[in-house]
C-alpha cells in the first residue's frame, strides 16, 4: 500500500510541525484528501493509528476532508471538473493514483485539446491543520 | 498547509549513504546513458538504486529493457530490480506518452515519487538529471545535500561552456563534487580547455570515454550492452569512485 508511506509522511510531518510550536500533546489534525490521487482515507487512517502509538500523536483524532479536483487551462482559460470518465481505464487511475502529474499524460482540455492545464486543488494529500495541548 | 512529503523525502536521502547525481547542464551529453551504465557496475559491488529524474526525456528504462507496469506496493513503492539495480522512473506512470508539465508541477513529481519509494538498504544511489538549472536542479540541490555530483562533459565548446556554470553553482554552494567524466571524446581537441576547467574548479579529471559510434546497437539487450567497450570504461572509472 503506498497509503502506508502517506499516512507516514503525515505523522512525521505533524510531530515536526507540532515540536515547532512547542506542542507536547497532538490532539487533532485535519486532512485533506484531493480527489484526483483517489486515495483511500480508511488505509490512510489505519497506518496513522498503527504509527502513532508511543509518540505525541497516540491520542490524536485524525479528521478527513474530501476536496474535489477542478482544473483550469493555461492556453484557453477553460475550467471543468474531473468526471469519471476524464481518468478512463484502471490502469490510468492507478498511474494518476501513484502520481497526480500525470494526469497531463491522459487529459487534455476539452475546449481546446491542450495539456497544458493547472490542477487548481483536489490535487492530493495534505495537513491542513493541526492542533494541540502545549504541556 | 503543511506538504507531508518533505519531511520523508529529506529523511530518504539523508539515509543513503552514497548518492551520485550525474549531472551537466548541457543536454545530449550522455547523462542517462552514463547513469545507467554507472549503476549497473556499481552493483556489482554495491545495493545500488538508480533514480531518472529527467521526468521529460525520461529514458533509463529503455536501455534497462524493464518489465513491470507498475512497481510492486509494500508500504510504499518497491522499485523493480533489474541486473542487481533498484529502479524508479516515472515513465512506470505515463505509460509511453508525454509529459507536458511546468517547473511546480515537477516539484511534485519529485515530492511524490521520493515520498513513497522505499530505498530501503541502498548503499549508493545513482541520480540521472535533465540538463539546465531550472526546477530539476533546484530541487536537487534543495533536498539532496549529501550528493557526490559526477560532472559529464564533451569536448565541444558549448558543452564546455555550460559546465563551467554548473561548477559554479556546485561550488558555491560548496557541494562534494566526485569528478569530471568527458564523454564523447574524439580527439584532442579542446582538451586543453577541459584541463583548465578542471584545475580552475579544482575537480577531480575521472577519464574519457571514447565516441563509440555503434553503441546504439547494443542498446537492445543488457547482456549485450555490458559487454560493449563503452560499459567497460564506464566500469573501470566507476571503481575509481570515493563511494
Amino acid at each position: 500500500m503506498h497509503e502506508w508511506s502517506l499516512a507516514e509522511a503525515v505523522l512525521k510531518s505533524s510531530i515536526k510541525e507540532a515540536k515547532k510550536r512547542n506542542i507536547k500533546k497532538l490532539t487533532e489534525v485535519k486532512i485533506v484528501l484531493g480527489e484526483l490521487q483517489g486515495i483511500e482515507e480508511e488505509i490512510v487512517k489505519f497506518g496513522l493509528d498503527n504509527l502513532k502509538k508511543g509518540t505525541i500523536a497516540e491520542e490524536t483524532k485524525y479528521i478527513f476532508l474530501k476536496e474535489n479536483a477542478s482544473f483550469q487551462c493555461r492556453n484557453c482559460h477553460n475550467i471543468w471538473e474531473l468526471k469519471e470518465k476524464d481518468l478512463g481505464n484502471h490502469s490510468i487511475k492507478e498511474s494518476i493514483h501513484f502520481v497526480p502529474e500525470v494526469v497531463h499524460s491522459f487529459m487534455r482540455c476539452a475546449k481546446c485539446g491542450s495539456r497544458d492545464f493547472e490542477v487548481v486543488k483536489g490535487r492530493g494529500i495534505y495537513i491542513e491543520e493541526i492542533s494541540g495541548e502545549d504541556s | 498547509m503543511i506538504d507531508p512529503r518533505e519531511v520523508m523525502v529529506r529523511e530518504k536521502f539523508a539515509a543513503i549513504k552514497s548518492i551520485i547525481p550525474v549531472v551537466s547542464g548541457k543536454g545530449g551529453v550522455g547523462k542517462s546513458i552514463i547513469s545507467t551504465a554507472l549503476s549497473l557496475a556499481l552493483a556489482e559491488k554495491y545495493k545500488t538504486g538508480l533514480l531518472d529524474l529527467d521526468f521529460w526525456g525520461a529514458s533509463d528504462h529503455i536501455l534497462l529493457n524493464t518489465k513491470n507496469q507498475f512497481p510492486e506496493e509494500e508500504r510504499g513503492i518497491l522499485p523493480e530490480e533489474v541486473r542487481g539495480v533498484r529502479f524508479m522512473s516515472v515513465a512506470y506512470y505515463t505509460q509511453g506518452n508525454p509529459l507536458p508539465i511546468r517547473g511546480t508541477e515537477y516539484t511534485d513529481v519529485f515530492l511524490e515519487l521520493m515520498a513513497v519509494t522505499r530505498w530501503d538498504d541502498t548503499e549508493c544511489l545513482v541520480i540521472d538529471m535533465p540538463p539546465g538549472m531550472a526546477d530539476p536542479f533546484l530541487d536537487l540541490l534543495q533536498y539532496v545535500r549529501n550528493g557526490k555530483f559526477l560532472i559529464i562533459i564533451t569536448p565541444s565548446k558549448l558543452a564546455i561552456n555550460i559546465v563551467t556554470k554548473t561548477l559554479e553553482i556546485l561550488k558555491e554552494q560548496d557541494l562534494k563534487i566526485v569528478g569530471l567524466m568527458e564523454n564523447m571524446h574524439t580527439t584532442e581537441h579542446n582538451s586543453k580547455r577541459i584541463s583548465e576547467l578542471t584545475e580552475g574548479y579544482k575537480v577531480k579529471y575521472l577519464g574519457y570515454i571514447p565516441y563509440y559510434q555503434n553503441l546504439d546497437d547494443h542498446m537492445d539487450a543488457l547482456q549485450d550492452f555490458i559487454l560493449t567497450d563503452f560499459f567497460q570504461k564506464i566500469k573501470m572509472i566507476g571503481s575509481c569512485l570515493e563511494i
